[in-house]
């Protein structure tokens, strides 16, 4: 079937499963180097480096296949999750300046962890509440 | 937007399934189109009316 069109089941399953891998991979590694890192485990800005251009690198590949996902899906499948992609990146912005805001006035110091989870978790909701919306 | 995709159905005792795939696309959309949840794009628009050898405009019109 021409890609782009038939998109509602095997194809669909199959660029959701791919995401998926993507995801858990890119995740993984990041988690992994992240704690590496943080524990004095690699040492020196080379080694540092040579880790945040592999998490780097495996992003762009699961940048890559939510791009795909996106141009295969059914086109109210492509509707939600780019609302849902809105919401996630509005609520980075809002998180991000809002954390910068209480990181400048002493009350808090959050990392990037907390502005990732809080987009990740906007991102979810939205997608739930948009198949809600028009189901 | 209006349509007249549920009534174009029943007459042809099609389901919402039916009409997904021949218009290639999930049942959800379909259902969404129907109730007027979700406006299709303008290739979808003109596959469903090309599926029931209609216009487009006799099937849609604006709210």
């Amino acid at each position: 079937m021409a890609r782009g069109k038939w998109i509602a089941s095997e194809q669909d399953r199959r660029s959701q499963n791919r995401i998926v891998s993507w995801s858990v991979l890119w995740v993984g590694v990041f988690v992994l180097a992240d704690t590496v890192i943080e524990r004095g485990s690699i040492e020196g800005d080379v080694a540092v480096t040579v880790a945040a251009i592999a998490v780097s690198v495996l992003g762009v590949g699961w940048i890559r296949s939510y791009v795909r996902f996106l141009r295969d899906a059914d086109e109210l499948a492509r509707k939600v999750h780019l609302d849902a992609m809105a919401v996630g990146l509005g609520a980075g912005f809002v998180t991000g300046f809002g954390l910068l805001l209480l990181d400048q006035g002493g009350v808090v110091s959050a990392g990037p962890h907390l502005l990732l989870a809080a987009m990740v978790l906007a991102y979810a909701v939205a997608v739930v509440v948009g198949w809600r919306r028009f189901s | 937007m209006k349509n007249r995709i549920k009534v174009l159905r029943a007459e042809q005792s099609w389901t919402q399934a039916h009409l997904a795939e021949r218009a290639q696309v999930s049942r959800q959309t379909i259902n969404a189109v129907e109730t007027g949840k979700f406006d299709p794009s303008l290739p979808l628009a003109f596959r469903i009316a090309r599926i029931f050898n209609m216009a487009i405009e006799e099937i849609f019109e604006p709210d």
